[in-house]
């Protein structure tokens, strides 16, 4: 069986695009992205230790299916955006496109980077990260 | 009136074991379901990543909440989340490919509570096609395993798309939890 979504990369050009913008959002701290079903496939940390990539792929798969559920039942509509708010910052869950394949961005901050300006990054990465197509 | 006594039914076996089938078949509300696509090849394009969810009622005093998680270790977090007050634990055992006993082991020590005696099953799915001896040596292995941790179950074979082989399992899991409540 094959254990890696080896179809599903980034292009040097935009790991090197994301790299350059995640180094200048000293507040952030991490970008992970991964496939709905709960593989990694790209990540940047920086502090967050315990933010294993594959542990935060699987968290992010469970999340964002069981969101979407919900936004599937209740608002009869695909969910877009799950966010975790804490005291000490925030978490972005954000449905986007590797390939044309479904995929999950997460986007950590603390709480100095305003939730506003942790959305507003995660869809510019979105955005590059659909550009890889 | 007073509300029925709820109970949680843990469902766990390997990747297309049938836990979210049997869920869809046994339940009496529309199942919650938490699939997404796969992007390995896994046999089949959907794979369960969150907790699949119903409801069935064994009787007008008991309810069973049926908790289907992902099998895969990956997603262990999620059995830590349904690991706590399980009346009963259904492991889902394919019975086409080799068991990974090991797994199975790992499954029990996880779930069930040694001092509560907590009631098992393990069920053999994709029953239909394999030859009774190969179900019979099935058993037997699964059987070692369970000796060896002190689990008392039956292995059974089950038909997930069936209500009535679903059916069969649940009162026999219920029988179990009487005989189990009635000893203590």
């Amino acid at each position: 069986m094959n254990e890696n979504p080896s179809s599903l990369r980034l292009s040097q050009v935009i790991q090197h695009r994301i790299e350059s913008m995640f180094s200048q959002w000293t507040d952030m701290q991490f970008v992970y992205l991964s496939t709905t079903d709960g593989f990694h496939i790209f990540g940047l940390h920086q502090g967050a230790e315990n933010a294993e990539p594959d542990k935060v792929a699987a968290i992010a798969s469970s999340l964002f299916a069981l969101s979407n559920t919900a936004s599937k039942n209740i608002l009869n509509d695909e969910l877009q955006v799950s966010i975790v708010e804490t005291m000490s910052g925030n978490i972005i869950f954000l449905r986007t496109h590797l390939n044309r394949a479904d995929t999950v961005l997460t986007v950590a901050a603390n709480k100095d980077m305003s939730l506003a300006k942790v959305r507003y990054h995660a869809l510019r990465l979105s955005e590059l990260i659909e550009s890889n197509d | 009136m007073s509300l029925p006594d709820y109970r949680k039914l843990v469902i766990i076996g390997d990747i297309g074991a049938g836990k979210t089938q049997l869920i869809q078949t046994l339940s009496e509300i529309s199942p919650v379901t938490t699939e997404a696509n796969s992007s390995i090849d896994i046999g089949k394009d959907l794979t369960t990543v969150g907790i699949d969810y119903g409801r069935i009622s064994l009787n007008e005093e008991t309810a069973l909440g049926l908790y289907g998680v992902p099998g895969q270790e990956r997603f262990s977090f999620l059995w830590d989340m349904v690991s706590e007050s399980v009346w009963g634990l259904m492991v889902l055992v394919k019975s086409t490919e080799p068991p990974r006993l090991d797994y199975l082991d790992r499954l029990l020590s996880h779930f069930i509570d040694a001092k509560e005696k907590t009631p098992c099953m393990v069920a053999l799915t994709h029953s239909e096609t394999v030859e009774h001896s190969e179900l019979k040596n099935l058993s037997a292995q699964i059987d070692l395993v369970l000796h060896e941790r002190d689990v008392s179950a039956p292995t059974l074979p089950i038909d997930c798309r069936s209500e009535q082989s679903a059916m069969l399992l649940l009162h026999t899991f219920n029988a179990m939890n009487i005989h189990r409540t009635s000893a203590t």
